[in-house]
């Protein structure tokens, strides 16, 4: 193997694994700034270049997951740049004030991820399901409660009260866990 | 906990919990999104508990979609996890996600063994790598197109697997996909190039530029088929494994940049950096042979067998990057004056800054005469305005120098005025008698910067620059008016006279201005006087006041050809 392609290597792996680890968080980052999927994507995907283009600047003894951030958050100012007004969902402040908030983010991807898990495979399979097919995104809400042959306000509610018993669960498992330590 | 405060919590979750599902949902109305902004902007618990949603929220996404939720350093005992009795009842998942009877066990404990068994195999075997690698690639372009297929299904058409980015001078042969910047691709979809260049990234994240005359079918999230033509593949990490099949090859990616010919006697493959795997099929299918290539070599293959080749006569055929197009998009100058970005996300109407003293004013103000006397004239720094550096009531009797930058910057050119100003510096009109239609259009619907006689206001392009370091400040531009009266225009940058118009007389006809800006202008400054005549009726405006930035290499506001362009 040639010294320059191991050194290749060696960096899209360290890169892969880096991106991988912290991909779920980068994309919730997104998400919570622009909160429509199909944009959430796109400006993930410049992100993505972005990070790969400029790996070789970041500081290895600082936080990937805090760089990548930064590299998303100028990604995000972009894309909005590029919209019409009327289309952000959010203004200027709303998008100041989320991102201050972000940085206190108390649970890491990891651990949410293992606490999903654990709840999700405590719920009916029935809610299970639903919650499977509400969050797929290739249908909405509506369209799900529709195929169904149920009323969308029932749906809406019961997802609701499905995320409600997920997320009190999800925050006791790590309250737990946080405990255990 | 109380049952009552329980209830409480669940209402408090449930508020934002259906905000936020309908924003994602995009059924939100604009009341509800209005609620929700509302909401986030005055209560800091629900901007955490919002983002404790958006995440959970992206995780169960990615869950539902049958995803591998990637953790590169997940430390469980992944054989522990497998045996431990976590398994729903057979049959519990009804028709099952991932369109199978998997269960959320199994689908859990997939999304920590894939990556640990990666990472362990090529700490042990750093040597075959390569052959790790592709044995890797395999299930994850499998379950790529898997993923496409089960979209597919769901909704009774493909997904959109690719979109278009950008284009160069595209001529169209007949399609079944017109080629424009935005069009999603759905697997299947074939593009026939006749001539011009396309850019298209895959949802794996993969470029490709495709170079006519060609004909490429969109195979999946993260392959494609070239019929005949040329493209070049771009592929970050993440999309390692993007493929190119061809009637007598496949190229698979192994994170790299590539291009790729098909002729209907070869196909020619040229490294341009990381490596491919080139795979030679026989006519069953069945893989005949393969070679890795590197960055730097080039290969043809024809009759189904492999040459190797040097990239140096390849290099040229290929179009790795597209002419940057010109692109254009303006600042507007009233509401940056108001305290807004230029971009009016702030809706910063009815506002401006205080003649006298430099400070942001909002509505209503009283409308009132000011006077230049004493040190009234002076600059006054405009020290909460990011973009103003400051603003000044302009008399420049006798020829005196008269500031116009917070550097202490002076000129003599200011005309002699009466000392005095009617009204403030402001976004939109203070004014309901002043006429804001000049040729037929009405700025009042559109953008006018309030500037009746005399007035001075001076803005720092170096802090417009910092703000937009991707573009190229290059003109400004307005249309000025008056309605009563006659004034004089001044337009200044570092001092130097830009542009003028002396004694404009009211009409119902506006004066365009159109200054370019060099890359090194520093500060901008406008200036409307009394034409000599008092300033009590003289009541200009400035409409669609504009700085142009662009990305090409012409600044002309006639070339521009971007959003902005239907907004004038």
């Amino acid at each position: 193997m040639h010294a320059n392609s191991a050194h290749d290597d060696l960096r899209a792996r360290e890169f892969m694994r880096l991106f991988s680890k912290h991909e779920s968080r980068i994309r919730g980052y997104i998400l919570g700034l622009v909160p429509r999927w199909p944009d959430c994507e796109e400006i993930l995907a410049e992100t993505n270049l972005k990070l790969w283009s400029r790996f070789d600047q970041f500081d290895r003894s600082k936080d990937f997951g805090v760089w990548a951030r930064s590299i998303a958050h100028y990604e995000v100012l972009t894309f909005r740049k590029k919209q019409a007004r009327q289309k952000l969902v959010y203004d200027d402040m709303t998008i100041e004030l989320l991102a201050d908030e972000q940085a206190a983010d108390r649970w890491d991807d990891q651990s949410l991820q293992q606490a999903l898990v654990t709840c999700l495979q405590r719920l009916r399979a029935e809610s299970r399901e639903l919650i499977r097919q509400v969050y797929a995104g290739d249908e909405k809400t509506k369209e799900v409660a529709e195929r169904l042959g149920r009323p969308a306000s029932s749906v809406y509610s019961q997802v609701c009260r499905i995320r409600h018993s997920l997320h009190k669960c999800i925050e006791r498992t790590l309250s737990n866990e946080e405990a255990g330590q | 906990m109380t049952p009552n405060k329980n209830l409480e919590k669940f209402q408090e979750f449930k508020r934002l919990h259906d905000l936020i599902h309908e924003t994602l949902d995009d059924t939100i109305s604009p009341a509800r999104a209005a609620e929700l902004q509302a909401l986030l902007q005055s209560d800091r618990d629900a901007r955490r508990h919002y983002w404790q949603l958006i995440h959970e929220t992206v995780i169960l996404s990615s869950w539902a979609k049958g995803n591998s939720l990637a953790s590169g350093e997940v430390e469980v005992n992944i054989e522990t996890a497998s045996t431990v009795d976590l398994a729903p009842p057979a049959g519990s998942l009804g028709h099952s996600f991932i369109g199978s009877a998997v269960s959320v066990v199994a689908q859990a404990i997939e999304w920590h063994r894939h990556p640990v068994r990666f990472l362990t195999t090529i700490a042990v075997l750093t040597g075959l790598f390569l052959s790790v690698l592709l044995f890797w690639i395999w299930p994850r372009q499998a379950s790529n197109q898997q993923t496409a297929r089960q979209q597919a299904t769901h909704t009774g058409q493909p997904a959109s697997v690719a979109k278009i980015i950008n284009t160069h001078q595209v001529q169209e042969a007949s399609s079944s996909t017109a080629a424009f910047v935005g069009a999603h691709l759905r697997t299947g979809q074939t593009l026939r190039l006749k001539s011009g260049l396309v850019e298209l990234r895959f949802q794996s994240g993969a470029r490709a530029i495709l170079q006519g005359q060609s004909t490429l079918t969109i195979e999946g999230p993260n392959s494609s088929r070239l019929e005949h033509g040329k493209l070049v593949a771009l592929v970050p990490p993440a999309a390692v494994g993007f493929s190119v099949t061809s009637p007598q090859a496949t190229i698979i990616d192994l994170g790299t940049e590539f291009g790729m010919a098909v002729t209907e006697a070869a196909v020619e493959v040229a490294m341009f950096a990381g490596r491919v795997n080139v795979q030679v099929n026989d006519d069953s299918g069945a893989v005949a042979q393969q070679q890795v290539l590197r960055a730097g070599q080039s290969a043809r293959i024809a009759r189904r067998q492999i040459a190797m080749a040097t990239l140096a006569d390849k290099r040229s055929e290929f179009v790795r990057k597209l002419p940057t197009p010109l692109r254009t998009r303006s600042l507007d100058l009233a509401d940056m004056v108001a305290g807004g970005d230029g971009q009016q996300t702030l809706h910063r109407r009815n506002a401006g800054i205080d003649l006298l003293t430099g400070q942001p004013l909002y509505s209503p103000v009283p409308r009132h005469f000011t006077e230049a006397s004493g040190d009234r004239g002076q600059y006054r720094v405009a020290s909460a305005n990011r973009w103003v550096d400051g603003v000044f009531l302009p008399d420049g009797e006798g020829g005196r120098a008269v500031q116009i930058a917070s550097t202490g910057l002076t000129t003599r050119q200011i005309p002699d005025t009466d000392g005095q100003s009617y009204d403030h510096l402001w976004n939109g009109l203070n004014d309901r008698y002043v006429r804001t239609a000049l040729d037929g259009v009405d700025y009042a619907s559109q953008s006018i910067l309030q500037m009746f006689a005399n007035k001075g206001v001076t803005f720092d392009l170096q802090a417009v620059r910092a703000a937009h370091p991707d573009w190229r400040l290059a003109r400004f531009s307005t249309v000025a008016g008056n309605c009563r009266g006659s004034v004089d225009y001044l337009v200044l940058v570092d001092g130097q006279i830009v542009f003028e118009r002396r004694n404009h007389q009211a009409s119902n006809t506006g004066l365009s201005m159109d200054v370019p800006l060099a890359p090194d202008a520093r500060f901008l400054t406008l200036v409307v006087t009394d034409a000599g005549n008092g300033s009590s009726a003289d009541q200009s405006f400035l409409g669609n006041p504009k700085l142009w930035l662009t990305t090409g290499d012409s600044g002309s506001v006639s070339d521009r050809n971007s959003e902005d362009s239907t907004k004038r």
